[in-house]
């Protein structure tokens, strides 16, 4: 039970075991402290594991967690979280998602589920109304992402004689198979990095379905609604959430990135490629996009629709885009949106796929290991993804990912992973910011769990890309914001009506370019408000989240204790991994980006991580491990 | 001759994906692609201000409106954005 509104006052402990169901304790200081999704699973593992456990034993937890704004209207609140301990990289993950589940787990009165142990037997769980129902699953098993969950909903309408609303998430063969980046599917919408997916699989668990008709309490509605109308005013209005990423999606993207010089080609040999126009968000948009779509709740609608084999399916982000494309010298937009395809019904992460092929094809090259696999050469690479899924032929390395390749066959300088998580399509030597959040990424190579300080450096904003000045603060600030923004339920692109419209419509304008060359001597200020969040005791028009949170749950709430909830997630989520052996040691990039110019001509084009680590670790607070001290975390009231 | 190859939600929003044009300056390409625009649609929401909010890319760098060109070059607008 809970004091405050927007909750379901109830977070259940699922034993896969014993099929039992237990209250998990979560009493409204945690709420207070850790609002919710993302956040509250970390504390939970924070409590929870010793360091001892791995990915695949029994004793690991898979946290399904949702947040207090999920159900209430809020506009891109349906998202919810999946936490685990990763196969990919051994400590921490969390993965967000942008299906059904989360809102119908809260219609089910549930707001988080804490599950343990392992089904003896391939099984799906139904979940009505707080009521579980342990199925088995043995003829789901095998199935296809969209055949099971097609199948799920089949049984779930035939047992009550009607079509049921319910909300899925299942993993496909690739999780069965335990690869080691196989995500769980919601709809058409992945919960992908890091291999929850094949922790689901680990646990003999092929999906759960979750069904109810409690109503999310609201404590203010008046305010809620009226906040909510002009949120979603404001976010049709801004030139990013109210034109690009309705018209191009995330893959308008591969563009600016191309202008840039940080669209990963080659496996991050360059940050250019020749052909990137015939791969761009302008040609998916032209040509092959047959409508948006956006998650629940959503009035921007960045997911692309299109045809494949004839039938209408979720599009490519930029990630894929990218990554299936210069990554790995292949100019076929269509043979993308195929693969893009294949790899969701496998259940498999695009990004670690993509980008371990690509390590792949340079070693083969280089001759460290022989596997058929070539840049540009593109007949086989379907017929790979399927071998990687069922663990077959050279699919059975590949499903291990790129550190573990690197580490059998070489080539550990072209991995492109950072703590064993590959990383995204933006290519960091052009910006040095995000290549710092790259490596200190609690869940390794991450762009957003990194601050994606490229918008501050390239994209949207133009701030020095190659200086390490302000960089360390700033991706500070930023990673902890985006844990705010993820802890309410709510999508990342709510927060971008922050950077005001005129200094995004109007890149060459005097005030931008002043914003983009003061921005590099902002450190100390920045600094400032990251240590003493309390001075901004305020509500920012920008950032209507902590009103939201106010009026929703009845918490107080403002931009201090927005800021405070995020520093105290990213502080719970790096204790964690300290458990499991994370320092400063680990927080590092493959060598091709620290030691390479990009540009040979122009030194500055490599990352200086170094320089900006000790910054960075300073400005958290850390020691100089890069860890958070027991004092640290007293002060953040996490222990 | 250079060739204009245009991007992102202008692209779009005009239909014009990419014009050969006889100029010796970046600031010269703006009012003729303008008018394109406008001939194609007299009552276009496109202004000139949406047109010079564009970053201007030169055979793979970004350059400023007084960059001159050359007979071959080609030249990239891409609006900017972010949100991945």
């Amino acid at each position: 039970m809970t004091k405050y509104s927007g909750y379901m006052g109830k977070v259940l402990m699922v034993d896969l075991s014993k099929s039992l169901i237990s209250e998990y304790p979560w009493s409204d200081e945690d709420r207070e402290l850790y609002i919710g999704a993302k956040a509250m699973a970390s504390k939970i593992m924070f409590d929870n594991f010793t360091g001892k456990e791995t990915a695949f034993s029994e004793d690991n937890l898979i946290i399904v967690s949702t947040g207090p704004l999920t159900g209430t209207g809020a506009p891109c609140s349906n998202r919810f979280n999946i936490s685990t301990l990763s196969p990919l990289t051994g400590i921490t993950t969390s993965s967000n998602c942008g299906g059904n589940f989360g809102y119908y787990l809260k219609k089910a009165g549930i707001d988080a589920l804490v599950i343990r142990g392992k089904c003896p037997v391939p099984t799906w769980i139904e979940i009505k109304n707080d009521k579980f129902f342990f199925h088995e699953a043995g003829d789901l098993w095998g199935m296809k992402v969209s055949q099971s969950q097609e199948e799920l909903q089949r049984r779930m309408n035939e047992a009550r004689k009607c079509r049921v609303k319910c909300g899925m998430l299942s993993i496909g063969p690739a999780g069965e198979n335990m690869v080691k980046y196989a995500a769980v599917i919601s709809g058409e919408r992945a919960a992908g990095r890091a291999g929850v997916g094949a922790v689901f699989g680990s646990k003999n668990l092929k999906a759960m379905v979750a069904t109810g008709n409690h109503e999310v309490p609201v404590f203010d509605p008046e305010k809620t609604t009226k906040l909510y109308q002009k949120w979603t005013e404001t976010l049709r209005k801004h030139p990013l959430t109210g034109n690009q990423l309705p018209k191009m999606g995330t893959a308008g993207l591969v563009s600016p990135m191309q202008m840039r010089g940080i669209l990963s080609t080659r496996n991050y040999a360059y940050g250019q490629y020749e052909h990137f126009d015939k791969v761009s968000g302008e040609v998916l948009a032209e040509d092959y996009n047959i409508v948006n779509k956006g998650c629940m709740s959503c009035p921007i609608k960045c997911a692309r629709t299109v045809n494949v084999e004839g039938q209408e399916v979720k599009g490519p982000e930029l990630e894929t885009l990218g990554l299936l494309g210069g990554g790995i010298m292949n100019d076929n937009l269509e043979l993308i949106l195929k693969w893009n395809y294949e790899l969701d019904e496998l259940g498999m992460d695009t990004i670690s796929a993509a980008s371990t092929l690509a390590w792949a094809m340079e070693a083969n090259e280089q001759g460290l290991w022989k596997n058929g696999l070539s840049f540009g050469k593109t007949a086989n690479i379907s017929k790979t993804f399927e071998n990687i899924a069922y663990r077959r032929g050279i699919g059975n390395e590949l499903a291990e990912g790129s550190r573990w390749l690197s580490e059998k066959y070489g080539g550990k300088d072209f991995a492109i992973q950072s703590k064993g998580l590959e990383l995204a399509a933006y290519e960091p030597r052009r910006s040095v910011g995000q290549g710092l959040g790259y490596a200190v990424s609690n869940r390794g190579g991450c762009h957003l769990n990194g601050g994606y300080l490229v918008i501050v450096e390239n994209l949207g904003l133009n701030a020095d890309p190659q200086t390490p000045h302000a960089k360390a603060d700033l991706c500070m600030l930023m990673q902890d914001l985006m844990e705010s923004v993820s802890m309410t339920g709510q999508c990342l692109f709510t927060s971008y009506a922050v950077f005001p419209s005129f200094l995004i419509s109007k890149p060459n304008s005097v005030v931008t370019k002043t914003v983009n060359k003061v921005i590099p001597f902002l450190g100390p200020v920045v600094r400032i408000l990251n240590k003493f969040p309390g001075i901004a005791s305020f509500h920012l028009f920008l950032l209507p989240h902590t009103k939201a949170i106010e009026y929703a749950t009845g918490m107080k709430c403002n931009l201090a204790r927005f800021i405070r909830a995020g520093e105290r997630s990213y502080n719970v989520e790096r204790a964690v991994n300290a458990k499991f052996g994370v320092s400063a040691a680990m927080d590092t990039l493959p060598k091709r980006l620290t030691n390479v110019p990009q540009d040979p001509k122009d030194p500055s084009t490599k990352v200086p991580l170094e320089v900006m680590k000790k910054v960075y670790y300073e400005a958290r607070g850390w020691d100089k491990n890069g860890l958070p001290t027991e004092e640290k975390l007293r002060k953040m009231k996490i222990i | 001759m250079v060739t204009v190859k245009l991007f992102g939600t202008f692209r779009l929003d005009s239909g014009i994906k990419e014009m050969s044009l006889d100029v010796s300056s970046v600031k010269d390409i703006f009012p003729i692609i303008m008018d394109e625009v406008k001939r194609r649609d007299p009552q276009t929401a496109l202004t000139m201000k949406d047109l010079k909010g564009c970053i201007v890319s030169l055979n793979g760098k970004q350059v400023g409106m007084k960059a001159q060109l050359q007979d071959g070059d080609t030249l990239f607008l891409v609006p900017a954005v972010a949100g991945g």
